[in-house]
Order: C-alpha cells, then sequence, then structure tokens
C-alpha cells in the first residue's frame, strides 16, 4: 500500500494541521466532563505527543478518535472520582448599568445553584449539555465527536436539562 | 401522553439549534420552558477557559523532538564524539545572542537563516542562534520590522503577546501599554492572553484598553524604516513617545490634549520640521529650549 505525503501525519505540517483542527475541541471536552482540577491542557499535550510517537501507524481519518481516546484514559487514570467544579465567569452575562443589589444577589444564588447542579450531573450528561449550549454543537456533531449515537446524545441531553430544572428549583 | 412525547421532541428540536418560530411560540406557553431558557442563557458562564493553542503546541513539539533524539541512543559512540565537539564549540560561541538599540539609532539585524530584523530606536531582541535550527523564536521589547525567510514556524515574544508568523514581513510594536502589529506580507497569527487571531496582508491590529482595533496599511513597508514615522488615530501621548526616542530629547508638556488622536508623521532627521509636523495639525506651539529639551504647550481657543 503506497502513502501519500500529504496524508502522513508525521509531517510536521500534517500533524500542526490536526492540531489545529482538533485541540481546542479536545479541550474543551475534558474541561466540561472532568473540569480544571486535573489539568486539561496538559492531558491535551500529551495525547498529541503520543500521536505524534504513533504517527506512523495511524491515517488522519483516525487521528481525532485516537486522540479522544488516550486523553479521556489519561484523565481517567489520574481522577479518583472527584467532584467537578466548572467556574463561572465573574462579571454579569447580560450587562446592564444599574442593576438592583437584590437581583444580582439573586443572580449569584443562582449561578451558585446552577454551579452545584451541573457538577451533580453525570460527566456523560454534562458533557453532552455543555457541548451543546456553550459551544453550540448539533446533536450530530456531539455523537460524532463521542462516538456514541444521535438517540444516546439526545436522550443524555433531556435528562441532564430536566435535572438541572428540578435540582435548581428544588422540585423532587 | 401524547402531549408530553410531543413537547420533549420539541425541545430536542429547540436543543438541537433547529426550531421554527411557530414551534417555538408553542413551547413557550409551557411554563416551565422559561427555566429551561434561562439554564440555557447562563450556560455560557461556564465557559472553558481560553485553551492556549500555540504554547501547547510548542511544547508537543519539544517533547517529540526530545524523544526522538532518545530514540537514537544506538548511535551513542557518534553522539559522544559530537557532544566533544560542541562542548568545544559551545565555549567559545555565546548562548544567547541579544542586540540592542539605543534611542535615536536604528539597526539592522540578520539571523542565523538570513531573516531580516530591522530594529527601531530603543529597542531589544534576543535569540538562541544554537537552537535557531529547531526554534526560531526571538523575544522582543520595543518594536522591530521582520522579513523572515522561507523555512518553520517563526515566534515573536513580547511582553504582551506572541506573534507567530504564517507569511513574511511585519512589524511588532510592543511599548508601554501599546501593542501592535503590521503585516505588510503574508499572514501572522497573534496569541495574547485572552486573544487569537490572524493578520492578514495590508492590515495593522492594535491593542487599546484591551481591545483589538482594526485598520488597513497604505504603505508597503513601514515608515520608520525609510526615516519618518507615521501614526493613525494614535493618542498624542504616545506619537510624543515616539519622538522622545527618535531624537532623543526630554519634553516638557504643559497642558496638552494627551489623549486627543494624531494621524501624520514626522520626519527622523530634522526635529524643527518633526516638530512642526505634530504642533500644527494638533493645536500646538513648540519651542527648543537646548539641543536636548523641547517644550511643548496646548493653543487655547
Amino acid at each position: 500500500m503506497e502513502k501519500d505525503l500529504h496524508t502522513n501525519i508525521c509531517d510536521e505540517h500534517v500533524f500542526e494541521n490536526i492540531f489545529k483542527n482538533h485541540s481546542k475541541d479536545l479541550h474543551n471536552f475534558l474541561y466540561y466532563k472532568y473540569g480544571s482540577a486535573l489539568d486539561p491542557q496538559d492531558k491535551v499535550q500529551e495525547a498529541f505527543v503520543k500521536l505524534w510517537d504513533k504517527c506512523a501507524d495511524t491515517t488522519p481519518q483516525k487521528a481525532k478518535s485516537f486522540l479522544f481516546t488516550i486523553a479521556n484514559n489519561t484523565m481517567l487514570n489520574a481522577i479518583k472520582h472527584e467532584k467537578v467544579k466548572l467556574k463561572y465567569s465573574q462579571k454579569p452575562f447580560v450587562s446592564s448599568t444599574n442593576e438592583d443589589p437584590e437581583f444580582i444577589l439573586e443572580e449569584k444564588q443562582y449561578l451558585d445553584k446552577y454551579q452545584q447542579a451541573l457538577s451533580n450531573l453525570t460527566q456523560a450528561q454534562r458533557e453532552v449539555f455543555l457541548l451543546n449550549r456553550i459551544e453550540r454543537k448539533r446533536h450530530q456533531e456531539i455523537a460524532d465527536l463521542l462516538g456514541i449515537s444521535k438517540k444516546a446524545v439526545e436522550k443524555r441531553l433531556y435528562t441532564a436539562l430536566t435535572k438541572l430544572r428540578k435540582e435548581i428549583k428544588n422540585i423532587p | 401522553m401524547l402531549k408530553e412525547m410531543n413537547k420533549e421532541s420539541l425541545i430536542l428540536k429547540w436543543l438541537d439549534h433547529n426550531i421554527t418560530d411557530e414551534e417555538l411560540a408553542i413551547l413557550r406557553q409551557y411554563p416551565e420552558f422559561e427555566d429551561y431558557e434561562k439554564l440555557s442563557e447562563s450556560a455560557p458562564l461556564f465557559q472553558a477557559p481560553l485553551f492556549n493553542e500555540v504554547e501547547v503546541f510548542q511544547k508537543v513539539r519539544e517533547a517529540h523532538y526530545k524523544k526522538s533524539s532518545h530514540n537514537y541512543w544506538k548511535y551513542g559512540i557518534a553522539a559522544s564524539l559530537l557532544l566533544l565537539v560542541s562542548i568545544v564549540l559551545l565555549n567559545t560561541i555565546p548562548r544567547g545572542e541579544s542586540i540592542r538599540t539605543d534611542i535615536a539609532q536604528k539597526e539592522e539585524v540578520i539571523l542565523p537563516d538570513n531573516s531580516v530584523v530591522l530594529l527601531n530606536a530603543g529597542s531589544e531582541i534576543r535569540f538562541r542562534e544554537s537552537e535557531w535550527q529547531e526554534n526560531r523564536s526571538v523575544h522582543l521589547e520595543g518594536e522591530a520590522y521582520f522579513k523572515v525567510a522561507k523555512g518553520k514556524k517563526f515566534d515573536v515574544i513580547t511582553k504582551q503577546g506572541m506573534v507567530s508568523v504564517l507569511g513574511t514581513q511585519f512589524v511588532v510594536k510592543d511599548r508601554k501599554g501599546h501593542f501592535e502589529i503590521k503585516t505588510f506580507e503574508g499572514l501572522v497569527q497573534v496569541k495574547t492572553k485572552d486573544t487569537l487571531l490572524q493578520v492578514g496582508r495590508g492590515t495593522a491590529v492594535k491593542l487599546m484598553n484591551g481591545r483589538f482595533t482594526n485598520s488597513l496599511l497604505t504603505k508597503s513597508t513601514p515608515d520608520w524604516t525609510q526615516g519618518t514615522s507615521s501614526f493613525t488615530s494614535s493618542p498624542l501621548k504616545e506619537v510624543l513617545e515616539e519622538l522622545q526616542l527618535q531624537y532623543n530629547i526630554s519634553i516638557e508638556k504643559s497642558n496638552l490634549p494627551e489623549n486627543k488622536l494624531f494621524t501624520g508623521s514626522f520626519p527622523h532627521d530634522n526635529l524643527e520640521d518633526a516638530l512642526q509636523s505634530i504642533s500644527i495639525p494638533m493645536k500646538l506651539n513648540y519651542s527648543i529650549s537646548s539641543e536636548k529639551e523641547v517644550s511643548l504647550g496646548y493653543i487655547e481657543e
């Protein structure tokens, strides 16, 4: 079998392209799933170093799933079932200039509850929900990214949404 | 039951960014949908922290090349011979090269790969000659014009951000509280703490108050390499700082509108002309008190 030069990952330009196409997605996926305690940026780095080591044995088409699997496994090895806490940004999202203090306090309480509820989701639910709502990815894209069916994505997404609402509103 | 099914499928359409206005109107009749919309609106507050693509790629490269040299352990004998040679060489060649210009001085530097750097007054670059093959990176303080030879990635590292070359000719200016990149040819990538952007041929970007603004370039090389400095909508303060750098003068300022914007240029070889070029459009008066001192004032209307 002949190898096309332009599709050989060992070539630095091809490798750099793969890096540009997937590194940010991989990082955000790890962050949404595992939080920041175990340094997702570090795991992205490790996964790409491994990909380069094994560049002769894999193709650009398989690179993405290779990267996601490796990074996910590295993370699992490091993890000890810690609760994931995602930081929310400090500045108010809707920036109106004269919000009254009571409203600000309510917002703060809402976000605290939201943060707690997110950490109570399962990893599978949280990653799907945040990739969909923050990264604005469509169901099929998420399915491709994680290697699961679209149906499974939708099931997790819907459960996550209803669970978040119930927990924040204290509905049993 | 049928209604529940319908609601769930509509919510899924909404989540998939694929819902019509009519369907959305139906969903809004459900009381809980308001909660879902709020959840959705607030979700971006949990956005992942910025991923530093440039830095991570750099580390991946370093790790990779370090490792691949480990793989050649069987050439150990040859390597130790090389080591002897290189120890001798290292003692004679300085490891880090550093070139700086004083006030009112410009300098042309040729890098190991024949890339050319023109340093403007009061600037400094540092680079590692010994590592140049693997790592084309230059530390810059001040302002410089780069003509980059073809090859691998070329990085300019400054305090306010990192500029990576995807093409060839550009200016980086990193002065006190002021960061500016002008691309004359090719494509350049700029990375700061919280932004990643590309600056294409014929454009300039400037970081002011934490925000980048774009403008178009009108010339094919920077003016200061031709003996003038030019500005587009730059605060007077910045223009005067450049004037001080080019002429090594101190300026006594009285009542100057330092944030007023100046568009224009001044020459580097005649202080009187330079002062006029700035004073007339900005409605200032000036006097040259001695060779090294100038005073500037604002003409009240």
